[in-house]
This record gives structure tokens, sequence and C-alpha cells, in this order.
């Protein structure tokens, strides 16, 4: 009899493993020589068994009849808060790019119209003077600004008279 | 009964073996269908898992927030497992992280004071149920079935998962390990505390219909 009892009695993690399937084969093999030979083995491994199987008795919660429908609201409204948030951040992006492309370009604009003014400042002072230009030599009789004032003065242009609205003779 | 495991088998195309992952690509390719299809085939067991960790009532909220993770992430979704595995990964992460901030809230509701929709669970509580009030048979079946919903809440946490996983999942220890994130050799070890634990907390019920709690101190599992 003593010779049937070779090999070491299992931890309960051997026999565990070995009801799991999970033993190595060589080891599993020894469990099932000492389970035929050694009744506080198979009476450990039945308690095991057992307690293992009564567990099928733990109470099932089942979820209510509107989970599924619920659960699929929740996810596609999250999933178009989603979109949303990313056609807004893609619009931002899209704005932030535009800005990026533009800017240089007003910059450019801007600069040239600058330079653009610049240049055409001594045009615009000569068409700006014009008239006074074209009727220097007349300007240029007239001793000083009193004598004009002198002129007023006398109402040699008044308006009461339709012929003084004319034009002094050249 | 016995498996020899095989450490250089090949990695597996899971995507050709299990179904769940093909549905998974599908959603990750936009398909709302797909992802109802697999809210319809988890859903039970998925609240059912997490109400080992958390009341009823937050465990169909929690599911929920499961499948919300499931759907967010299926763009980035790569098969490097079972669907299951993967999905029961992301439930422990969540019924974890409800419990820890329950805790911190210190308003963890312990089975037998939740109120209207949660079993009396503790230990304490069916040891001073009243019986002779329910035909023999049925009291038998309604204490067996809340001695053991006790026996499992007085697992810990991991011990308790890796019982599910193994008990009403089907699962291998190499696949409680990935979804727990533990060595084969740690799962061996708490799946057998745990079933020691158990034995311990159901087997004086079963052979003379001693109730737990009612022989000196209920045993509970330590963390591992």
């Amino acid at each position: 009899m003593e010779e049937f009892i070779k090999s070491e009695p299992p931890e309960d993690e051997e026999l565990v493993a070995y009801l799991d399937g999970e033993l190595e084969v060589d080891r599993a093999r020894e469990i099932e020589d000492l389970l035929v030979r050694d009744p506080g083995t198979r009476s450990r491994l039945n308690d095991l068994e057992r307690t293992w199987d009564v567990l099928d008795r733990l109470p099932r919660t089942e979820p209510n009849d509107v989970f599924t429908r619920s659960t699929m609201e929740l996810v596609l409204n999250d999933a178009s808060r989603g979109l949303q948030r990313t056609r807004a951040a893609r619009t931002r992006r899209l704005v932030a790019t535009a800005m990026i492309v533009a800017a240089p370009i007003i910059m450019a604009a801007g600069a040239f119209w600058a330079v653009r003014q610049k240049q055409e400042q001594p045009m615009n002072d000569l068409v700006r003077d014009l008239h006074v230009i074209r009727n220097f030599e007349i300007y240029s009789r007239i001793p000083d600004i009193r004598f004009l004032e002198d002129l007023r003065d006398s109402g040699a242009f008044s308006t009461d008279d339709s012929s003084n609205t004319e034009a002094p003779p050249k | 009964m016995s498996k020899s495991e095989n450490p250089d088998s090949v990695p597996e195309n899971y995507e050709l073996v299990d179904p769940d992952v093909r549905l998974m690509m599908d959603v990750g390719q936009g398909s709302a269908e797909a992802f109802e299809q697999l809210v319809r085939r988890y859903q039970r067991r998925i609240v059912a898992f997490l109400c080992q960790f958390v009341a009823s009532d937050l465990a169909e909220d929690l599911a929920q927030e499961v499948f919300m993770r499931v759907y967010r992430a299926r763009e980035s979704y790569k098969p490097g497992a079972r669907f299951s595995t993967w999905l029961y990964t992301i439930a422990h992460n969540v019924a974890s992280n409800a419990n820890r901030k329950l805790s911190r809230r210190k308003e963890v509701q312990t089975y037998g004071q939740t109120g209207d929709s949660q079993p009396i669970w503790t230990m304490e509580a069916l040891a001073q149920a009243p019986s002779g009030q329910m035909p023999a048979r049925e009291l038998d079946k309604v204490e067996l079935s809340e001695i053991v919903a006790a026996a499992m809440q007085a697992l810990n946490e991991r011990q308790r998962m890796a019982v599910y996983l193994s008990k009403f999942e089907g699962m291998g220890y190499q696949e409680i390990a990935d979804t727990m994130e533990l060595t084969t050799k740690a799962v061996k070890s708490l799946l057998s505390r745990a079933r020691a634990n158990l034995r311990d907390i159901i087997k004086p019920y079963l052979d003379s219909g001693q109730m737990p709690g009612t022989d000196g101190p209920v045993p509970v599992a330590n963390d591992d």
C-alpha cells in the first residue's frame, strides 16, 4: 500500500489547477493515481468540486428590457457630440490655417499699398496744387494776402450781383 | 482533465478565430448594427459581472459606461486578444474605478444595507435570517443561493473576479491573466485561495446545514 503513495500530497493549488485542467500532464497523472488510492485527497478534491459546482446557484442580475436601446442612444448621442466637437475643432483649424495663410498676404498687400502711396505722394501733391500751378502767374501778381482781403472788403466779389460771381478776369 | 501549456504558441489571429473581434472591427468601420449586436450579446454577462463588485442599480450604469468606452475605442481598437478578454478588462477597470470613488466618498453600500433592490447577502444577516416560514426545500434553495452570494462577497475583489471569469466566463488561466494583467502563476494562486475560501464558507452548510458565521467568525479573504 505504501508504494502507491509515492508522490507528495497535492496542495490545494494543485488540486484546483487539476480541476481546472491547467496542470502539467505528468503531475496530473500523479494526482489521478493518488486520487484512486488516497481517500483523503479524494475527499479534498470532492469538497473543492462541490463548492465550485454550487456557484451555479449564484443569483444573476438581468439588465432591464430597455438596456440595449438606452445604451445605443447614450452611445450614439455621445458619438454625435463627439462628431460636433470634431467638426468645431476642424472649423477652428480651418480658420486658423486661413488666418495663417492670409496674414502674410494681407501684410504684403499693406506694405505694397504703403510703398505705392509713398511713391505717388509727390504726384498727388502736384495734382492737388494743379489749380495754383496753372494760375501761378496771376497769383504771383498779388503782392500779399492783405490785398485780397481789401478786395473782399471793397465788395468787388459781392454775391449780391450775379455778374460779380464770375471769376475775375485772368 | 489535464492540458499542457504551450509557451511557444504562435499568437493567434483573433480576427479569424473570434467572431466578436470581427464585429468590433466592423464597429471601427462605423457599423452601429455591429455595435448593437455586441451590446446584445454581452449586456447580461457584463451586468452580472459588475453586480459582483457594485450594487445592482449601479451595475447597469457602469455596464453602459463599459460599452461607451468600447465604442469610443473603436477606431484605435487592435485585436490583441479575444474580444471578451478585452471587454472584461475594461469592465474590471470601470468597476475598480467606481469602487475607489465610492470608498473615497465613504458611501460604499455593503450588501444587506442597499435597500430595496439588493438581496441580503451579509454573513451576519444570513445567520440571523428567520427560517420556518417557507417550505423546507424552497428555503434550502433560497438559503443556498444567498450563502453562495455571501461566500462570493467574502472573497476579496481580485479573487472574486478570477472566480467569476473562470466559473462563468469559462476563461483559462492565461485569459484570466490577460484580463487581470497578472501572470498565470498569480492567477493559479489566486484561484486556489479563492476556492479554498469558498470551500471553507460553503462546505459547513452543504455538510450539516450550518449557516456561515454561526460557529465562529466568518472567514474573510485576505488581500493578495
